[in-house]
């Protein structure tokens, strides 16, 4: 054991108020955030983590917003609510964050620093006693539609807006609800039902809340069009014209159909289905702008309809606008799987007769030229984003204005102005000084972008908080005694496990067990008085170690860990033992097997709890200074923003001045603003704020981790940081085609700009996606709306524009408009081969062009004088990144830490990304994310030590033999290998001769994954509250009786555990053979766990996690794919029944998939089984058959 | 399930490639107003077009978004099929209301057709019978090719006076279809009856009235039509009695029959606004309802739908005041056709078309009665002469069809002045009046 985990050594962690460098008093400490989506709940998080109290105002129940109705996200195909979730939780549980539900602003008086916000919250009429056991729902007798569902599914007027809503699990809609004027009945049957009596019809309807705060952060997200307004679509009068959304919920196991699609008319399963996009979208009737995300997901749809057997996949596009990191290859990747993509926008969609069910579309496919009549089963409808309801109003409320396209709008464009009056950071800047807005309050954006500009806004609202504080995290060291004197608490949870379970039974036997002191049944553990009640009995029976046997430590553990720390306890002695998901809810039918199964649980987290160690929350310093690397746009506004919250900021650039590509740049698109102004505003700003900065200069070394990072610059300058920037920048593609660089005649757009607006020539033709889109680079995002921009200022100038494109993707705010004025001054754009590289679609020869135009079916030529090739964006050789560790996307570029939820932050702790050198993108969406990085740089800075779980990795110095296995299959490069002198080693095995380090795990860069203790062959690794030990007391204590009738299964505590969570929440049944073992990922699972459980006797071992691709721990999953072949061979070899070692990846939201993968495990577990007894019967036969002796117990064990 | 794919080619086999010309380019970019350069191609113009609910799937498409990607390119006879919609559009403006861009597609088309008379890359010849048409304007002042001596021939026993800007309200412009066509004078009939039992003080131009020109203007003949704004602009400020620049108190009401020349008063003589105020005779009869001028005492029972002219609905956004007139009927029972307003299908005869052969299986006209048709509805009503006369054709070739004599009991086509009129003189109905009538409300279903 190292030193941290020894009693006397722990420390207390305490952080106490905090006042900032420039010494303001507390006026202002809060910030308001309008909306809880996805982006108002990431801008909570950043700002509370930096010390900033948070006053979270949702108008629905539930905060989560559209992203938790969502099945999977794209490009990834994960979860969508299992990423989401935990955030959501964080927000509910942090000291500094108060969620206002069913609230509205109602104004906002004052200045930035002194604002005076009034709340209007309407009653819920559920108190903090609810224990979400859901016997309300059940009794309640009215039934509404429900929203979550889209209107596909039914709830009552008492109801969880979803499984994991966030604050209030219920809520009681007046205007519905039986007991209230006009329906006025006397009806009571929820509070009946509740037997912690959480119901109060006494509770205000309505009150107003004040709120002294010092910025605010609006983040209203979006709604929907409503479809029925395109009468052409039929929508709402065929019932299998759906929307996506409520296409998305249909595909959700979670949702009405249990995943399965099928048709509303009939039921059936669709043969066909075709997607329809822009409904509503880039059309003047209704909405000129692009909604931005719709092309993406339905490409989605489409994969997932594909995936779930729909033979037919036909999806209506006009152009494809995968502009994203990653998009492009899943727009092949869905060609690829089948679905067929065509050119057009339907004209009409007309019900065929009943009998025959479906839908008639009308369209013209226009690369063929053909009118096209087809018949599809289902047709979904890409509905355009629209301003949400009430935005208008919330706006002039707030003071702030909306722009032309109704969402609301931004100060300016690109950044500061020329005369650096204004300091704030406009990207997300409202009209109103000290109000922000982030995500698709300002237009449509995907997640990542939201994200991003959540974390931005976030940044910019700090700016104007003055004092900081933090919670007092003041955690009990260890207990007196170190002997394990254990108390069990058998909670009831009403009648939700005692329904089920025999808990006075389970009770006694839990008295039966060693070391046990205390044992009690009791009705709500989790209920106020009760757990203060636990509390008291830990101090009077001196309990060492806590057992509660209740429900999901995915919800309910920051609960009882608080209930050690009241008792003095050390919160890490505590163990969960999950009855309620895991047992009562899902073996209804069958009480006593799931009694015995009740016992096995709680034996076997009081045996893990037996052996648990105290732990102390880890501090590690953090130097407060910032290394920015790369100092364009992206560098110039994380620089100055970092310096503006008062971090010493160190900006490295290579060239002899600021300012990046952008120098070279005339004009920005769509805004029109001047780049060369834009420029030196951006280095008055990095100079007003302090900015260290090197002109000229590279950092040569770079070594750390986070906290503390070295570097050595060229010029041979030393920085110490606690965080570093990288904002290197993209490569703009240098083209080889069209003799570019031996033809005068031929430039790119980027040069071109040195000649803007007036080139000595009249007839210019642009060529599109030169050197993007193709091989492993995807769209490069900024060019067409910047081409379509430079076109149409040359064609103001009278000239002849031509520009060949593939796809226009003017995805961005009032792009789309730009792009139809273009169209309107008469650039010709003419579509080329989408599927060819330019330079194959496209002959530029003696002053001709010659192009297939693919709308007009010819193939035209025609004069150009000058031809501009619009190049993408690569990346750059790198070493920096190397160096830090972080790792890159198959394109090249930096590789996020997620491709949703952390946009702006490398997979290494401690180190940002910003602007082009994660994906290219233009200045905006540089400086947002520029913006975002340092938000989240200055969470980091913001404290002088940086606290974490302390489930991070501890290495028995004298058991490793330095292999350096470890370090090898660390996923967060933690672990480094550290000489007999201290230094450390240079990475890769160490040849013969060279000296052998011992690993040392470098704990602030640790996640704690458990893959480095897995991988050790020498168990020269330890996981707290994951050891070795432990798990194999769990083994052994759930296969102590009938093991053949049991199987083992592991589960990851992200993805798998919380499916079978779900499974619970949804009371899907299944048998109750089942044993579940959590860590927290797959890849801590060691062969000596399973080669345990089956020489226990174990019936049958199921390893779960994440799906590949969505692990929690990046690739810690790959590890666990892979030992479980080997593990398979191996085991197979032995003997062992291939069926009864099997692997199944799971994610949060599939408990129905986790239900099934159970029943067949139990199938399994009864054919050993029966395979044991006639063994047995065999056995007690004096002459037993050669053949019956294949004893699958008899498996060696290494 | 079953799936059913109609697809037909539309492009010829790719050739040579084709020079793109920039000056031809400009003048189509001119000549549209720079609208076709807006179009990004989507297609939904072509999907509603009604040319594609009539040809067969032998046929070439009609594909409006070619036309206009081709006027984009400044290309015209090289890729444009002779058939092409240039000359098939009638200009019923459906394919606008859809469009996603606001493209006014009639405007584009208008544009083409004015470079069509003069450019032959465009369009090598126009339709020979359209220049015929034009003359036929020019010498007999009809593009009927009637004599001008005739043109007040329908109304020699109605009395009416030349109008008097001193002593009328309203001037009523017949129009040429009203005045010789022998089926659209019962509506002109008809409504002069109408107009007088409401008191109307109006008065006509007689054998000097003109033709207002809308066949010169649907052509895309702009020069033509020019000169006939210049000559009916100097007439009609003379009857008015004011001299140009002038205006009188209050502008006179210019009635007239076909919402086709109400169209070319109201949008195209700038120089009459503030002398006369141009009303479709059925938003004229709605204000005297309105007023109270105008009452209908007797009830009619009779179901009826009501087509919408394009150029009234679409063209100028009149939807609402021929209903106002069917409801303000005792007795009419309007019910519509699951295409009206805004998506109601065109007859056929507009853009053109009336001048124009039409194989019979390409008839809109068809489609048109057959939705009336499932409406139940005893009388198609209508508001334009072009309409009647398509409608009342496809009622004619639909019952031919099979063989057996037209149905007397069968729907029948009525203009808005003609229900009106039965409903105020039914019982003292002219021989051919009064069988209709009484077919007419005797076959009420």
């Amino acid at each position: 054991m190292t030193a941290t985990l020894t009693p006397s050594s722990l420390p207390t962690t305490t952080t106490t108020a905090h006042t900032t460098r420039n010494g303001h008093v507390k006026t202002g400490d809060a910030v308001l955030v309008i909306g809880g989506g996805v982006a108002g709940v990431q801008a909570a998080l950043d700002l509370a983590e930096s010390g900033a109290r948070v006053v979270l105002v949702e108008r629905g129940a539930s905060i989560g917003g559209k992203m938790a109705a969502l099945d999977k996200n794209f490009p990834t195909l994960d979860c969508s609510i299992c990423i989401e979730a935990p955030k959501l939780a964080e927000v509910a549980e942090h000291p500094q964050i108060e969620v206002l539900s069913n609230a509205e602003v109602l104004s906002l008086e004052g200045e930035p620093g002194a604002f005076r916000v009034q709340v209007r919250r309407r009653g819920g009429f559920v108190t903090d006693a609810c224990t979400r056991c859901d016997l309300c729902v059940a009794a309640c007798p009215v039934l509404l539609p429900s929203e979550f569902n889209a209107g596909m599914a039914s709830r009552k007027a008492i109801h969880t807006p979803f499984p994991q809503a966030v604050p209030a699990p219920y809520v009681i809609e007046p205007e519905y609800c039986l007991n209230d004027p006009p329906n006025y009945l006397p009806c009571g049957r929820c509070m009946t039902a509740c037997a912690p009596d959480a119901i109060d019809f006494s509770l205000p309807r309505q009150e107003t809340l004040t709120r002294e705060i010092a910025s605010v952060v609006v983040a209203t997200g979006y709604d929907l069009i409503d479809p029925a307004l395109l009468g052409e679509y039929g929508y709402g009068k065929h019932p299998d014209v759906l929307t996506a959304m409520e296409f998305e919920r249909l595909l959700t196991s979670a949702g009405p159909t249990g995943g399965e699609i099928v048709r509303p008319s009939d039921g059936t399963h669709p043969h066909k289905i075709a997607f329809v996009l822009c409904v509503g979208s880039r059309d003047r009737r209704f909405y000129k702008y692009c909604s931005r995300f719709c092309c993406m997901y339905s490409m989605k749809h489409a994969f997932q309809a594909l995936d779930h057997g729909v033979p037919e996949v036909l999806v209506l596009y006009m152009d494809v606008r995968a502009y994203g990191k990653g998009f492009d290859a899943f727009w092949e990747r869905t060609r690829e799987q089948g679905a067929r993509f065509v050119r057009s926008r339907p004209a009409q969609i007309t019900p065929l007769p009943a009998e025959q069910g479906g839908v008639r579309l009308r369209y013209e496919d226009t690369e063929a030229g053909r009118i096209v009549e087809e018949d599809a089963d289902m047709v979904v409808l890409a509905t355009a984003v629209q301003p949400p309801a009430g935005l208008a109003d919330l706006a002039s409320k707030l003071g702030i204005a909306l722009g032309q396209d109704g969402f609301i709008g931004t100060a300016a464009v690109d950044g500061p102005t020329a005369n650096g009056a204004e300091k704030a950071p406009a990207v997300v800047a409202t009209t109103r000084p000290g109000v922000y807005a982030a995500g698709c309050a300002t237009g449509p954006k995907d997640i990542p972008d939201s994200v991003s500009e959540a974390s931005a806004a976030a940044a910019a609202a700090l700016t104007h908080v003055r004092s900081r504080s933090w919670p007092s995290e003041e955690t009990p060291g260890a207990p007196a005694t170190a002997e394990p004197r254990i108390g069990v608490f058998v909670c009831d949870c009403g009648s939700n496990i005692a329904g089920t379970v025999d808990v006075p039974a389970v009770t006694a036997h839990a008295r039966t067990l060693p070391g046990v002191v205390h044992a009690e049944e009791v009705m709500f553990a989790c209920a106020g008085n009760t757990q203060q009640a636990i509390a008291d009995t830990i101090r009077q029976k001196n309990i060492t170690r806590l057992v509660v046997s209740a429900c999901s430590p995915k919800t309910h553990e920051g609960t009882f860990r608080r209930t050690c720390v009241k008792a003095g306890l050390n919160p890490y002695l505590l163990e969960m033992v999950n009855l309620r998901n895991h047992d009562s809810w899902v073996h209804k039918g069958d009480p006593e097997g799931a009694t015995r199964k009740a016992m096995d649980m709680v034996e076997m987290g009081v045996r893990k709890a037996a052996l648990l160690e105290p732990l102390a929350r880890l501090d590690q310093p953090v130097k407060q200074a910032a290394l920015v690397i790369g100092g364009g746009i992206a560098g110039m506004t994380a620089s100055a923003n970092l310096a503006r919250q008062g971090y010493e900021t160190h900006l490295v650039e290579r060239e002899s001045a600021l300012g990046g590509q952008l120098r070279h740049l005339d004009r920005l698109a769509p805004s029109g603003r001047d780049a060369r102004e834009m420029v030196v505003a951006h280095q008055r700003d990095v100079e007003q704020a302090g900015v260290v900065v090197y002109l000229d200069t590279e950092v040569e070394v770079i070594g750390g981790h986070v906290g503390n990072y070295h570097a050595r610059l060229s010029t041979g300058e030393e920085v110490h940081v606690g965080a570093v920037i990288l904002a290197t920048g993209a490569e703009p593609y240098k083209p080889t085609e069209f003799g570019y660089g031996a033809r005068l005649n031929v430039i790119t757009n980027l040069e071109l700009e040195a000649l803007m607006p007036n080139p000595p020539c009249d007839r210019i033709t642009f060529v599109a996606c030169v050197g993007a889109r193709t091989g492993s680079l995807g769209c490069s995002r900024y060019c067409c709306t910047s081409m379509i921009h430079q076109a149409l200022r040359l064609r103001r100038e009278g000239k002849t524009v031509r520009v060949l494109y593939k796809d226009i993707r003017t995805f961005g705010r009032d792009a789309e408009e730009l792009y139809e004025e273009a169209m309107r001054a008469g650039v010709q754009f003419i579509r080329y081969d989408a599927d060819a590289a330019p330079a194959d679609a496209i002959q530029f020869a003696e002053g001709m062009v010659t192009v297939a135009d693919q709308l007009l079916g010819e193939t035209v030529r025609f004069p150009t004088d000058l031809l501009v090739l619009v190049v993408g964006l690569s990346p750059r050789p790198d070493t920096i990144g190397q160096q830090l560790k972080v790792a890159h996307s198959t394109d090249g570029f930096f590789l996020e830490k997620h491709p949703k939820l952390g946009p702006a932050e490398a997979s290494s702790p401690g180190v940002y990304l910003a602007g082009a050198a994660q994906a290219p993108k233009d200045a905006r969406d540089s400086a947002s994310q520029a913006l975002a990085a340092a938000g989240k740089a200055g969470t980091l800075l913001s404290r002088d030590t940086i606290g974490k779980e302390p489930l991070t990795a501890q290495v028995q110095a004298d058991k490793c033999t330095g292999c350096t296995l470890c370090a090898l299959y660390c996923p967060f490069n933690a672990i480094d290998m550290v000489g007999a002198d201290g230094t450390v080693l240079p990475r890769g095995v160490p040849k013969k001769g060279e000296p052998r380090g011992v690993a040392r795990v470098v704990a602030a860069a640790c996640e704690g994954c458990g893959v480095c203790a897995s991988t050790c062959n020498y168990d020269a690794i330890v996981m707290p509250s994951f050891t070795d030990e432990q798990i194999a007391a769990q083994i052994d204590a759930a296969l102590a009786t009938a093991p053949e009738e049991k199987a083992i299964v592991f589960a990851c505590n992200w993805c798998s555990y919380a499916g079978a969570d779900q499974a619970g929440i949804e009371k899907i049944q299944y048998p109750a053979s089942a044993r579940v073992i959590r860590t927290m990922c797959s890849g801590r699972l060691s062969e000596d766990f399973v080669a345990r459980a089956f020489k226990d006797g174990a019936g049958a071992v199921l390893v779960t996690g994440c799906h590949i691709g969505d692990c929690h721990y990046l690739t810690a999953n790959h590890q666990t794919a892979k030992r479980f072949e080997l593990w398979h061979k191996k085991y197979t070899r032995q003997g062992i029944a291939p069926e009864r070692l099997q692997l199944q990846w799971i994610s949060a939201a599939e408990g129905k998939e986790f239900a099934a993968k159970i029943r067949e495990m139990d199938e399994v577990v009864r054919r050993h089984a029966e395979t044991v007894s006639a063994n047995d019967v065999a056995a007690a036969d004096p002459v037993p058959p050669a053949a019956a002796v294949a004893a699958p117990a008899a498996v060696e064990v290494r | 399930m079953a799936t059913e794919t109609r697809e037909t080619r539309a492009m010829p086999e790719t050739r040579e490639p084709i020079t793109l010309d920039d000056a031809r380019w400009q003048k189509v970019l001119d000549a549209t107003g720079g609208w076709a350069a807006a179009c990004y191609q989507c297609g939904v113009c072509s999907g509603v077009c009604p040319w594609g609910r009539v040809r067969g799937p032998d046929a070439p498409p009609v594909s409006v978004r070619h036309m206009v990607r081709s006027a984009q390119l400044g290309l015209g006879a090289d890729v444009m099929p002779a058939d092409a919609p240039l000359w098939l559009c009638t200009t019923c403006r459906l394919c606008e209301v859809r469009c996603p861009r606001g493209v006014p597609v009639t405007d584009v088309v208008l544009g083409l057709r004015e470079l069509a008379w003069k450019e032959p890359w465009l369009q090598e010849r126009v339709p020979p019978a359209l220049a015929g048409v034009l003359w036929d304007v020019h010498f007999d002042g009809n593009p009927w090719g009637q004599p001008p001596s005739r043109r007040a021939a329908w109304a020699r026993d109605l009395g009416l006076a030349a109008f008097n800007p001193a002593a009328h309200e309203a001037l009523y412009y017949v129009g040429c279809t009203a005045a010789y066509d022998t089926r659209a004078q019962h509506v002109a009939r008809a409504l002069v009856n109408v107009l007088q039992t409401a008191g109307v003080a109006f008065g006509t131009l007689g054998e000097q009235e003109p033709c207002c020109g809308d066949a010169a203007h649907s052509f895309g003949h702009k020069g033509y039509f020019g000169e006939l704004i210049e000559t009916n602009t100097r007439l009609l400020l003379e009857k008015a009695g004011v001299s140009e620049g002038s205006k009188p108190e209050k502008p006179f009401t210019l009635v007239t029959t076909s919402p086709h020349c109400f169209d070319v008063f109201a949008n195209h003589y700038p120089r009459l606004a503030g002398v006369f105020r141009p009303l479709h005779y059925t938003q004229y009869l709605a204000e005297l309802i309105d007023s109270g001028r105008l009452t209908f005492p007797t009830p009619l029972p009779m179901r009826v739908t009501f087509h919408d002219p394009c150029v009234l609905g679409r063209g100028n956004g009149e939807y609402e005041a021929p209903r106002r007139v069917l409801a303000a009927i005792p007795g009419v029972d309007l019910v519509e056709m699951t295409e009206n307003r805004e998506g109601a299908l065109c007859c056929g005869g507009g853009g053109g078309r009336m001048w124009l052969e039409t194989p019979i299986e390409d008839r809109f006209g068809q489609v048109r009665v057959r939705q009336a048709d499932q409406t139940g509805a005893a009388v198609l009503a209508t508001a334009c002469p072009y309409c009647i006369s398509c409608l009342e054709d496809a009622i004619k070739i639909e019952a031919s069809k099979d063989g057996t004599p037209p149905d007397p009991d069968g729907m029948k086509v009525l203009d808005i002045a003609e229900v009106a009129w039965l409903a105020l003189f039914a019982d003292q109905a002219p021989a051919a009046g009064r069988e209709r009538a009484a077919r007419v409300s005797g076959g009420a279903r």
